[in-house]
């Protein structure tokens, strides 16, 4: 954030001060930057630079209003506020917090690193059937409330993230590889030499579809999904969670993790987070929004989060409980173990759905990316298929690896870290 | 043109980034407000208002796509400079191909609906709480009742370095009810109602929408499980476009990058007779537009006539790549998105039947619900339904309910054997999310009905 910005937050809570009616304010500003780069069978880029401000009054009869506007209309966000205040509905005894003092974090991806990699990445030309994607982001946020007059934390901060692909000749993906938090070119050269490795392993081998009960293994990032979608619905049923997860296993959230995009050390209204216990050995820890005063001792949890957009369109939404780093603890599985079975599918990614059949969960997975592994053979990719999982069969300390990996998920920008999960060929349904 | 509100000339900017790096430069800008209304069965509700403005620049050199957008006009002119370096690092070795050639300009203005933004913004909010009463009062305390509204107003210029003029209007007002069990197996209904004219959502229109949920929700505590693995099915309205927006829409949606399972079938049977479907930009919805996002001006296009599958959708790309015109169909997600080939409102013609004479026909099987959710792979055109729940039909007549399951079929398993298509039609405006985001489509559509088919939880 620049000298002009913190001069139009000044700006605006002197206006919203003098603005009759008004009580308390909160202001959030940000700006992202985002550039996408796409080299081999498509040749594409995309920037896109996202700058808004979005203001949450309350007035004197404690009413609240949210108000967002893209930086270039500026100008009306008073007069829109002036015209709408005493229409106002939700009532609500809350007031905003005192922001304890500015808090600046450095972004652990420096300037020229992030412009060497652009560089990189714009230089990079793949031999055909490889795609290359990669994304750049900038992200800076700073907050004001009328409870903390001059206290401006903010927050900037750098990624890079990259996808290779792996195109059969008439191009649906057929391997794929993603790339997070990438710090330096050199990581970057050594995942793609090594996913060429993998490439020619599995060329020859020919694509099959599922069609009948295997071995399951599901990576990482499919069982992150899976975890970000039940700590979804335990927010409003407080028993699912004991009635799906083993209790040997552990649920921690982290904001502070000092390797992942999704790290924050304030949340979009300002407060600082801290890392929160949130299932475990018989009991399950509620988090509510720190927009509720009862509750900012849990640390700072709310944050502005976007539904199906690759990179969330943050400051016109309402900022709302969501977690940054999740960490699925307590596997029993070596993953060297793991892979030495004889005759599996390993499912990289795939789509999941969560479905109740008078309460007792199961998980439809549809495969986007997989491979068939018999041993002695060689692999081949499998691309498409549905099958369904009992929930409970996922979630337990037996069929969990202790080894766990980071993955973003960027529909969401929350970061889990789990391990791999084993299915059993008896627990695995086939859909198609 | 009537672009007096833009910050400045925008055929301008479009031809000065032309005479520095060749090509077509299509500039779009889009400003957009929006209200947004959300009421909770205890009452409480939460107002938003937003004013939107966005700027976005794409230079199409042959096939690649230099795209550039942003909301800050205080450094547009020193981060469009950099943007346009870039292009010309990138491009410096690069073979021209002749879409250039093949863009035609376009000029015109389209203002579609009679919405009022402002007034509807001050009518809604009462009708939002007279609603949540009378649901309160029907549903007791068993279900979480959630109410959104968004009202909003959309105006779009597209110019181009060829001399395209284009402006449009675009209001939407949606209503959508949600109701799900406090309980297992926490059931949940929801529908939307609304669309571009204020008559979408009108007092008649939301009580009718509720007290079907209100009705269908009252009969969700007497879920059984379904037992067989073929059956007789009814689809409902939702539901049957559902599965054609899915399984032939996705299909026929043209993509470089990934194959359908229609590929190469233009011209082929590939359904009964009485399917007939359109992608149609005119019917009233919220996917009705006059220009589409690459300035082409939107038309019908017959997808399936009588069962033979006729066009695909195109946008400028895809449709030079296969030789033919483009069907108007390139949508961004908003002005921060390049535009991609998507559907708009999807029409399915109505058939001979009366809705009554679907069950009679049909004697004993299932009904489909409107759907939950539904996903689907055009490469194998497989598609799968999940939906809000399912019914009992015996003797030609619906019974006790269903517990819902998710339903897959391959293309083969289910489009031949549709075998009644009902007189009844319904208009209602929904989502459809695909890869970058989501869009709003309309559905237009007839129940089906199909004959022993593979259907098992």
């Amino acid at each position: 954030m620049s000298v002009a910005h913190e001069s139009l937050l000044s700006d605006l809570e002197i206006k919203l001060a003098k603005l009759k009616g008004v009580e308390e304010f909160e202001i959030f500003m940000q700006q992202i930057k985002i550039h996408q780069l796409n080299s081999g069978f498509i040749d594409d880029q995309m920037q896109r630079i996202t700058e808004g401000i979005a203001v949450r009054i309350i007035t004197k009869d404690r009413r609240i209003g949210f108000f967002s506007t893209s930086i270039s209309q500026f100008s009306y966000l008073i007069p829109t506020i002036r015209d709408n205040l005493k229409s106002l509905s939700l009532e609500e005894h809350r007031t905003f917090i005192d922001l304890k003092k500015n808090r600046i974090s450095v972004p652990k991806l420096s300037k020229q690193e992030f412009s060497r990699l652009i560089d990189y990445f714009e230089s990079v030309s793949p031999n055909e059937p490889i795609q290359i994607n990669a994304i750049f982001v900038e992200d800076s946020k700073i907050i004001a409330n009328s409870s903390s007059p001059d206290i401006y934390p903010w927050e900037n901060k750098r990624s890079v993230q990259c996808t290779v692909n792996y195109l059969s000749p008439n191009h649906p993906i057929k391997m794929k590889t993603q790339i997070s938090n990438i710090k330096s070119v050199k990581e970057v050269e050594l995942e793609i030499s090594s996913f060429e490795k993998r490439k020619r392993e599995v060329a020859s081998g020919s694509s099959i579809m599922l069609r009948e009960p295997i071995q399951i293994i599901l990576s990482p990032r499919v069982v992150g999904k899976l975890l970000l979608e039940i700590m979804e619905v335990q927010e409003f049923s407080r028993i699912f969670l004991n009635s799906v997860i083993d209790q040997d296993l552990s649920i921690y959230e982290n904001p502070l993790h000092p390797f992942s995009y999704s790290s924050a050390s304030i949340d979009d209204e300002g407060l600082r987070t801290s890392a929160k216990w949130l299932f475990g050995k018989y009991q399950t820890l509620e988090v509510n929004s720190s927009i509720d005063p009862r509750f900012v001792q849990l640390g700072g949890v709310g944050f502005r989060i976007g539904e199906n957009s690759v990179w969330p369109h943050h400051y016109s939404l309402l900022p709302q409980k969501r977690f940054t780093n999740l960490l699925l603890d307590g596997g029993w599985l070596r993953k060297d173990y793991l892979f030495t079975e004889s005759n599996y599918i390993f499912v990289e990614d795939a789509e999941i759905n969560l479905n109740f059949r008078f309460g007792s969960p199961i998980v439809i997975f549809q495969i986007k990316q997989g491979e068939y592994v018999d041993f002695g053979k060689e692999s081949s990719v499998v691309y498409g298929g549905s099958f369904i999982v009992d929930l409970q069969t996922i979630f337990t300390g037996p069929n969990l690896t202790k080894e766990v990996v980071g993955n973003l998920h960027h529909e969401n920008l929350v970061s889990t870290y789990t391990g791999y999960a084993s299915i059993s060929k008896e627990d695995v349904k086939i859909l198609t | 043109m009537d672009n007096q509100n833009e910050p400045f000339d925008l055929f301008m900017t479009a031809y000065e980034v032309f005479e520095k790096v060749g090509g077509v430069v299509e500039v779009r800008s889009e400003k957009r407000r929006v209200y947004r209304l959300t009421i909770k069965n205890d009452f409480r509700a939460e107002d938003r208002f937003e004013t939107d403005y966005g700027l976005s620049i794409r230079q199409r050199n042959g096939f690649e796509d230099n795209f550039f957008a942003t909301e800050n006009l205080r450094r547009w002119s020193s981060d469009l400079n950099a943007f346009v370096d870039r292009i010309k690092r990138r491009s410096a070795n690069e073979n021209r191909s002749s879409l250039e050639e093949n863009i035609r300009s376009t000029q015109g203005k389209s203002k579609v609906g009679n919405i009022k933004f402002k007034s509807l913004v001050e009518e809604i909010k009462p009708l939002a709480i007279e609603l949540m009463k009378i649901a309160t009062s029907n549903l007791g305390n068993k279900f979480l009742l959630q109410w959104d509204i968004l009202v909003s107003t959309t105006t779009k210029t597209f110019t181009s370095s060829i001399g395209s003029h284009i402006f449009q209007q675009i209001p939407t007002a949606l209503f959508t009810f949600h109701l799900t069990q406090k309980s297992p197996p926490f059931s949940s209904l929801h529908s939307m109602v609304g669309g571009i004219e204020k008559e979408n959502v009108s007092w008649e229109k939301l009580v009718k929408a509720l007290n079907t949920h209100i009705d269908e929700a009252n009969r969700l505590t007497m879920l059984e499980s379904f037992n067989g693995s073929k059956s007789n099915l009814v689809f409902s309205h939702d539901a049957t476009w559902t599965l054609m927006h899915e399984l032939i829409g996705h299909g026929v949606e043209k993509s470089i990058e990934y194959q359908s399972y229609l590929d190469g079938r233009e011209g082929l049977k590939i359904a009964p007779s009485n399917v007939s479907i359109i992608d149609d930009k005119g019917i009233p919805s919220i996917g009705t537009y006059g220009f589409d996002d690459e300035g082409n001006k939107a038309t019908g296009t017959v997808v399936i006539e009588e069962g033979i599958l006729n066009s695909f959708l195109y946008d400028n790309k895809t449709a030079l790549e296969e030789g033919v015109a483009s069907t108007g169909n390139a949508r961004a997600v908003s002005v921060n998105s390049p535009p991609k080939v998507r559907q708009s409102n999807l029409f399915l013609e109505p058939g001979d039947f009366e809705e009554g004479e679907l069950f009679e026909e049909v004697k004993n099987g299932v009904y489909i619900g409107p759907s939950q959710y539904a996903f689907s792979e055009p490469a194998r055109g497989v598609v799968t339904i999940v939906p809000q729940y399912l019914q009992k039909i015996e003797g030609g007549e619906l019974k006790e309910m269903y517990a819902p399951f998710p339903i897959t079929w391959n293309f083969n398993e289910i489009i031949p054997k549709l075998t009644g298509v009902s007189k009844s039609l319904m208009n209602k405006p929904t989502y459809c999310t695909k890869e970058d985001g989501k869009l709003g489509v309309g559905m237009v559509s007839p129940m089906i009905m199909a004959k022993d088919v593979r259907f098992s939880p």
